[in-house]
């Protein structure tokens, strides 16, 4: 039974999640029992029936926006027909987590947190808008909200006691293992039911070998695939082989039983399902990220898994348990985050005096979150393409640095399995009864949904009129779109722009942008224009939606207020649209 | 005849001019009547007890505004008790607890509550009768010594608090409770739910004006033990910070190299002398070998620690980045994998 203190969180990198477990271990350490999860997985009625204490931690993404896994649960608390008195009965405190530089900072908690207080919630203890900026960071508000909020939950919790940092908790999610092998080989059956599963038919560089980055087109072929320009496609990546062997021979008990079948009673609810027939090395492959970084959670969980009858397994021990507090956030921060040290490196680092029980492995290591990529084909039933920029970090770590996702592409050859799923976000570029112009402004892999979006009209013969600013560093080196229209149209128009080639007219896509000001003006004010801008996030899109109003004021006279008020009036009228990350 | 009863909220009290004028109307719009009042702290608390279902038109005098209205659900049982069948409860009455007045058994008509005549309510309403046949005032007494918590929302309510027995209490709350379930769909991924367009949903962007941004966590300051700030670069950083960091890695790595360099050379050096050993014969004693091979037990580096990993480096420690190296255990370059 639950002590109807639930914990729910909305995270799009893993900050916000990562304090939301932290939390929940905390508050299981004061012989409370709260229940955690993602927002949009929690079931809401549980709201009203097993929740009279409720936690929201919440960050902020894009342009103010709620993270991917908060939404539906924003949709629902919108609702207009909701009583006023909805939920009376809860007790609320938030936490958000977000960037003061931003000017929609920690925008997300402050919709979500002013709806529930409209519904009746009433205050549990303050709420906090942590700001990245500060010199105390996130962990410094953090601390603070959650000294506040323990204080509130003991007074109504009387059976609530200080926090127990030396207790062990049960594990949540139990797994074990069966004693019997498996009898046959399940090498078929890698895809879970929720997952659509494709094979790789080419995965090439369209980089030169000397230029820094290396951008992968890669193309998976599948059946009965359904998808239109704009769409993504979630990837699930898997660990090397390497990597899980590694784990396992630095926990000689799993070693034995690492290929048995494996249950877990009360599995988590995941993204995409866990693959059927489970053994221990298959959760660790396709299910845990091992090269994460490990964070604050996962330390104080794992220094109860170290023998400190030696020397050096009290030092270790003492170690690991400084990791897991805030006693000096920066320890943490210089050993983990700074070099982006992974979890399999800590457990091999650690390994002699380290036993993990296999029983704890879920509730240990995070889960492997899929990743998202725009779709770069036109659509097709049988085949679809992406544009992936390979990222890699030199840090003091002498071995290179790379996610998992990227190194899992890296390695991808022709006829190796990729499980995936499509999500639908389709452009709308046409209109009902007229094909107007697009432009479209996406450097570097941005041109991805473009090329999916350039290779559906080109084949629908519409001559509706195309326009891409391609932006990139030399037009020798990574010019992704060299061969992507081997012939010409008359009415695709292509603006490169080449930051690093010294004879180069554009630089920046917004300098080709503003050149063009007379054309750009004349397609948005009289042509009906739309306009998609793609690629990552930070100064790119303000720059180009700043642009877009300088090339307004200039076509048509008019003053700054006047032409930012209407490039809003574009972006509410679904004429401009912007998918940065 | 009907019997009529004035609830007062304390601040009306000192206010005679604005009783009297509602009791003026009340005389307009009634002939037959009994008028009796109360002020409403006296009822909540348990001081004055009211008759069951004796008057007709209950009266509720509270000129504070939104949520000052705000009624507990208690409250709204006391009044629904005390009202005859089809008696009224009217006055200022709270806009947004329709919810707590439909569960508590009324009829919501022209902005005022109706106690219907019984039908199929009966089984709750004898549980009541039978376990509490006494007059009102002794059962308000024994109810309110299980006040068991202070009261959370401000204003009239205030002092009031849970005054119905357990039994009917939870039945009362398992009615309110499946009244609220019914805002939430039984599928639980109506993601795609079509009936629901988009003027039916609130705009969030209103809910940043509605948020009050006083009392908010602030965060203790802290100073770092070695007195550095807290700093990292941001994404696109332009102050000069990312430089900084990536000169301080660029130091980090050639250290490094100057230290596999030496290593690489300890290794030939190492090679050689065990080439000469075998030719010559001789056993080279422990101290000898540590000269050469920082590896071997006792040489653990200048702070002792360098041996055990990043996690117990020192600042600044040339290590730093590289594995561990146990004592005792020899390291080879290989061990560093493919990126060296």
């Amino acid at each position: 039974m639950s002590d109807q203190i639930t914990i729910l969180y909305g995270s799009e990198t893993g900050n916000a999640e990562e304090y939301a477990r932290y939390l929940h271990y905390r508050l299981r350490r004061m012989n409370l029992k709260p229940t955690l999860s993602q927002l949009d997985e929690y079931p809401l009625k549980q709201l009203i029936t097993n929740t009279t204490h409720l936690i929201v931690i919440c960050s902020t993404t894009g342009q103010g926006e709620l993270p991917r896994n908060s939404k539906k649960f924003m949709k629902f608390i919108l609702k207009k027909k909701l009583p006023y008195d909805l939920f009376q009965h809860l007790r609320l405190t938030t936490l958000g987590l977000g960037d003061s530089s931003y000017t929609k900072f920690n925008y997300a908690i402050r919709k979500i947190h002013a709806r529930l207080v409209q519904l009746g919630c009433q205050e549990l203890s303050p709420r906090c808008e942590a700001d990245e900026m500060s010199a105390e960071g996130t962990d410094g508000y953090y601390q603070e909200w959650e000294n506040q909020l323990i204080e509130a939950l003991q007074k109504d919790f009387p059976k609530a006691t200080g926090i127990n940092e030396d207790l062990l908790l049960m594990p949540q999610y139990k797994v074990s293992t069966k004693a019997q092998s498996l009898e046959q080989d399940f090498a078929q059956l890698k895809v879970s039911p929720d997952l659509q599963a494709g094979t790789v038919v080419s995965n090439d560089r369209i980089t030169t070998p000397d230029h820094f980055q290396d951008v992968r087109d890669f193309r998976i072929k599948s059946t009965d695939l359904d998808y239109l320009p704009g769409d993504t496609v979630s990837l699930y990546p898997a660990n090397m082989d390497e990597d899980v062997e590694a784990l396992l021979q630095s926990q000689p008990t799993w070693l034995k039983i690492a290929d048995k079948p494996l249950t877990i009673s009360s599995p988590p609810k995941i993204e995409g399902g866990f693959i059927p027939n489970l053994t221990l090395r298959k959760l660790i492959k396709y299910h845990l990220d091992i090269i994460s970084i490990p964070r604050r959670s996962f330390f104080s969980l794992l220094w109860h898994f170290v023998d400190p009858s030696t020397e050096d397994g009290q030092r270790e021990q003492e170690k690991l348990q400084e990791f897991s507090n805030f006693e000096d956030p920066e320890l943490l921060y210089d050993y983990a985050n700074r070099p982006r040290r992974s979890i399999l490196e800590t457990v091999v680092e650690f390994e002699n005096n380290l036993t993990i029980p296999v029983n704890y492995v879920l509730d240990l290591f995070p889960l492997i979150k899929p990743r998202m990529f725009s779709i770069a084909s036109k659509p097709s039933s049988t085949e679809l393409e992406l544009v992936v920029a390979i990222v890699e970090y030199k840090t003091i770590i002498r071995r290179i640095r790379r996610g998992l996702c990227t190194r899992w592409i890296k390695s991808l050859k022709p006829g190796d399995l990729v499980r995936f799923s499509i999500q639908k976000s389709s452009f709308n570029y046409r209109n009902e009864n007229s094909a107007p112009p697009i432009i479209m402004v996406a450097p570097g892999t941005g041109v991805a949904p473009m090329k999916s979006l350039i290779g559906q009209v080109l084949s629908e013969q519409t001559n509706q009129e195309l326009y891409l600013f391609f932006g990139c560093r030399f037009k020798d080196k990574d010019h992704l779109i060299d061969t992507f229209w081997p012939e010409s149209y008359p009415n695709l128009h292509i603006f490169n722009c080449f930051s690093r080639d010294k004879d180069s007219k554009y630089k920046y896509v917004q300098d080709a942008l503003f050149d063009q000001y007379k054309l750009m003006g004349d397609l948005i004010l009289n042509e009906n224009a739309k306009i998609f801008v793609c690629g990552s996030s930070g100064k790119m899109p303000r720059e180009v939606k700043l642009t877009f109003a300088e090339i307004v004021k200039k076509y048509s006279n008019i003053s700054d207020e006047e032409a930012q008020r209407y490039i809003i009036s574009l972006e509410d009228n679904g004429r401009y649209k912007e998918d940065a990350w | 005849m009907s019997r009529i009863l004035l609830l007062l909220h304390p601040t009306v009290v000192t206010d005679q001019h604005l009783v009297e004028s509602i009791k003026a109307d009340i005389k307009n719009k009634h002939t037959d009547f009994t008028l009796e009042q109360q002020v409403i702290d006296r009822v909540t608390k348990g001081h004055v007890g009211l008759l069951r279902d004796s008057y007709n038109e209950i009266r509720y005098i509270n000129p504070n505004q939104g949520e000052y209205l705000e009624m507990p659900l208690s409250l709204m049982k006391l009044i629904f008790d005390s009202l005859a069948y089809d008696g009224r409860f009217c006055g200022d009455l709270p806009k947004d607890q329709n919810l707590d007045v439909l569960s508590t058994g009324f009829i919501i008509e022209n902005n005022e509550w109706v106690k219907p005549k019984p039908i199929e309510t009966v089984s709750l309403r004898t549980k009541i009768k039978s376990s509490n046949s006494t007059d009102g005032k002794k059962k308000l007494g024994l109810l309110f010594k299980k006040l068991d918590k202070p009261p959370t929302s401000p204003g009239l309510t205030d002092s009031s608090g849970s005054n119905t027995d357990e039994e009917s209490e939870s039945i009362m709350k398992r009615k309110l409770a499946d009244m609220k379930l019914s805002y939430f769909s039984d599928d639980d991924d109506d993601d795609d739910d079509d009936s629901l367009a988009n003027d039916d949903l609130i705009d969030e962007n209103d809910l940043i004006k509605d948020i009050k941004t006083d009392g908010l966590i602030i965060p203790k300051k802290c100073v770092l033990p070695n007195g550095k700030k807290r700093r990292k670069a941001c994404k696109d950083c332009t102050c000069g910070l990312k430089e900084l960091e990536e000169q301080e890695e660029a130091e980090q790595r050639s250290l490094q190299d100057r230290i596999l360099g030496k290593m690489a050379q300890s290794a030939t050096l190492e090679a050689i002398k065990i080439e000469e050993r075998i030719k010559a014969k001789i056993q080279f004693k422990e101290e000898d070998l540590s000269e050469i091979d920082f590896t071997v037990k006792g040489k653990t580096g200048g702070c002792g620690s360098c041996a055990l990993g990043d996690a117990f480096r020192c600042d600044g420690c040339p290590y730093l980045g590289l594995p561990p190296f146990k004592p005792g255990e020899r390291i080879t370059i290989d061990a560093f994998g493919e990126d060296i």
